[in-house]
């Protein structure tokens, strides 16, 4: 692979009026790799707390290229990226009801990592979307939270287009894909 | 029977017979209510010997459509409900009202705050102010987001505006969201942060939009920046999150043109 390519990636909003409260999207590059991570945070909280909390989600993000021992490396991106979310480094909140999924890509391949996950699907360019894991795989059966040891990663076989994600949520049981528009559904516009 | 001249007494109308003197009875009335009489109680002791010929008097093709008719029609609303499907009932007096028509909007609202046939009654009274009135008056219930998006559904537009600017509340917004229409969501952050104090339209957009509203932003942007460039720096201060925002904003102040135009 000669350049990194990942797909994107997008968390499915919520039942309810507020569909993507706490929801966070955030695309970091290093040299030669990418670092996609989609979300929820803080899904019990007011719109403002909620909104505080992914941002600073976001803004934790954002600083994994820096922390990173190899930017350029995906398993290093991943590695970064769970260290920095871990209670008491950058995130002043404590994030147990932290559910994200992350796909780090550089010229070697695609990795996958999340917590807090009740559903992954993946899309090749004009198919529908299709399940990435059976329902009784491990990146399924996570908490919410960044677990005390770092989580670990399945390698994508392939690079699909588009990954989407079902975040679990404290108080909603899961929905599954919606019929509609997948982007939309995913808060994703235009 | 011919109606002696004069308002008649309420002994009058109970010893009439309600369907064979229809046309005395309306003429009664009408001369009470013109002449202030307070005629309710007569017209429910009508309603208890025969409903039918009170519908006749208030919505038959005969009724008398003057403000003082429509205002004891109205007074007499659960009586006549019993008649006619109040969807239907209401259509009438709202046609027979004609500029007075929004008080029978409000009557019905009151009786049946939640009735989905109240939307399209609206939309019949309200044109394209519709939704105005009724989410106004229920901006307080449980089921304020789901008339909202009704109305969404529907295409109210300029109502919903009116009412996320007059309420400071999310619904409004939530529901323009559920509905798609980015152009309407840029015009109603776009009033709501003229506001004195404005909510917090930065974070109800990340809720309802999604993560990253920043189109929507940029053209409330470009909005303030043309009607009320004033108010620019508290739009920028919500939208720290989304850089950007930000660098739409320099772009706007130097001139350069919007970057996520076209």
């Amino acid at each position: 692979m000669s350049d990194a390519h990942a797909p994107l990636t997008y968390a499915l909003g919520d039942p309810g009026a507020l569909p993507f409260l706490g929801h966070f999207r955030v695309e970091v590059r290093g040299p030669g790799s990418v670092l996609r991570v989609a979300g929820r945070v803080a899904a019990d909280a007011d719109v403002v707390e909620a909104h505080q909390a992914a941002a600073e989600v976001e803004r934790a993000v954002r600083s994994v290229v820096g922390a990173s021992t190899d930017a350029g490396s995906r398993h290093a991106l991943l590695r970064a990226l769970w260290q920095t979310l871990q209670p008491g480094k950058v995130l002043e909140r404590d994030a147990v009801d932290l559910g994200l999924v992350a796909i780090a890509a550089d010229r070697e391949g695609v990795s996958l990592s999340g917590v807090g996950l009740t559903g992954a699907w993946y899309a090749l360019a004009g198919r529908a979307p299709r399940p990435l894991v059976p329902p009784d795989h491990p990146l399924l059966a996570s908490a919410l939270g960044v677990p005390a040891s770092l989580p670990g990663a399945m390698t994508l076989p392939m690079v699909p287009n588009l990954l989407v994600v079902e975040v679990r949520h404290p108080s909603c049981s899961p929905v599954g894909l919606p019929s509609g528009d997948l982007r939309a559904a995913c808060g994703v516009r235009g | 029977m011919t109606r002696p001249a004069g308002t008649l007494p309420d002994l009058w109308f109970s010893e009439v017979d309600p369907r064979k003197d229809i046309e005395a009875i309306r003429a009664a009335l009408i001369a009470r209510v013109e002449a202030g009489v307070d005629s309710e109680s007569v017209v429910r002791a009508l309603a208890a010997r025969n409903r039918l010929a009170l519908a006749e008097l208030f919505i038959g093709p005969r009724a008398d459509s003057s403000p003082e008719m429509l205002a004891l029609a109205l007074a007499v609303a659960d009586e006549l409900e019993r008649a006619l499907a109040a969807g239907s009932l209401y259509r009438r007096l709202a046609d027979l009202a004609g500029p007075n028509a929004e008080k029978v909007l409000m009557r019905a609202i009151e009786r049946h705050p939640s009735a989905g046939w109240l939307v399209p009654l609206s939309s019949r009274i309200e044109g394209r102010e519709m939704g105005w009135i009724h989410l106004m008056a229920v901006c307080e219930r449980a089921s304020f987001l789901d008339t909202c998006v009704a109305y969404a559904i529907a295409g109210s537009r300029r109502g919903l505006l009116r009412v996320a600017v007059a309420t400071r509340r999310i619904e409004p917004l939530a529901a323009l969201a559920r509905a798609a229409d980015e152009r309407a969501l840029i015009l109603a952050t776009a009033y709501l942060l003229q506001d004195d104090d404005p909510p917090p339209v930065g974070a109800w957009l990340a809720s309802v939009w999604g993560p990253d509203p920043t189109s929507v932003l940029v053209g409330a942007l470009s909005l303030l920046h043309a009607r009320a460039p004033e108010r620019v720096p508290l739009l920028l201060e919500q939208c720290w999150r989304w850089p950007r925002v930000s660098t739409a904003a320099r772009g706007l102040v130097d001139g350069r043109p919007d970057p996520t135009a076209g």
